[in-house]
């Protein structure tokens, strides 16, 4: 018999003897508590957050849209006001 | 899709429930391997259990990018528990004997055999000694290994060499 098959004879020795190790019968259910059991229960106030970071870009997109329709939209106005001697105008929309 | 895919995909979805599923088909085997290498049962318990509370919260909060299969995801958290644990563990051999729940001739046969695998392989360096275990004791390719160990395949058949070189050497020295 060679070193090599010696050792694989001994590692698969040691690998039928050891092949019905288990952990308890408890260990599924005990995981279960530390995992699952721990987390806490989804809720409308835990998901806000995460919403609302999903929204973000569109809300930028938005804002942006909004201050370019305003600074377009003031030079109209300067230009209404200019026109009316005592800084009243009425403004159409 | 295997069933562990569907349960991790399921899980993802919000379905705790799937989690169950995962550990059921998982456990047994992964406390096993994470038991040869430390030489106990109930350590390797612990190891697995924290495992399994990194891979439910990767899973849940979407860390688990889904480039390799879940098991082998599994057996990389579970190895690298495992090496972590045998760093930490300074156990003396009185400490070994004490197995929680295990009796029995057949038991104490496993628990002789753990120790003896544990201790054997553990003269050898650290990568060598989990190549060794994942090929030659858990059965897994070569291809397997690199995933789980995060190296190339010709590392793993390098070390393979090296390891069952260094198991000779010992062999003869003694």
């Amino acid at each position: 018999m060679t070193d090599h098959d010696d050792i694989d004879a001994r590692l698969e020795r040691l690998t039928r003897a050891t092949a019905r190790i288990t952990p308890r019968a408890d260990f599924s259910a005990r995981v279960m508590r530390a995992t699952v059991d721990r987390a806490p229960e989804v809720s409308w106030w835990g998901e806000l957050p995460k919403a609302g970071f999903r929204l973000l870009p569109v809300a930028a997109l938005v804002a942006a849209l909004g201050i370019t329709w305003a600074a377009t939209n003031a030079g109209a106005v300067d230009d209404a006001l200019a026109g009316s001697p005592d800084d009243v105008t009425d403004l159409e929309w | 899709m295997s069933n562990l895919e569907q349960a991790a995909q399921r899980l993802a979805e919000g379905d705790r429930s799937a989690f169950q599923v995962i550990v059921d088909a998982t456990s047994a085997k992964l406390v096993r391997l994470s038991a040869r290498m430390l030489g106990n049962v109930a350590d390797a318990e612990d190891v697995v259990q924290e495992a399994y509370v990194k891979a439910y919260r990767a899973l849940t909060e979407g860390g688990f990018d889904g480039r390799s299969r879940v098991e082998t995801w599994l057996y990389r958290i579970v190895v690298n528990g495992t090496i972590d644990a045998k760093r930490k563990l300074k156990r003396t051999a009185t400490d070994e004997l004490v197995e929680a729940g295990w009796d029995g001739a057949a038991s104490a046969e496993s628990i002789v055999a753990l120790r003896e695998l544990a201790g054997w392989l553990g003269e050898l360096p650290e990568e060598q000694q989990t190549v060794l275990m994942l090929r030659a004791v858990e059965g897994l390719s070569s291809a397997e290994i690199a995933q789980i160990l995060e190296c190339s395949e010709g590392a793993v058949e390098q070390r393979l060499v090296r390891a069952r070189t260094m198991l000779r050497e010992k062999r003869r020295d003694t």
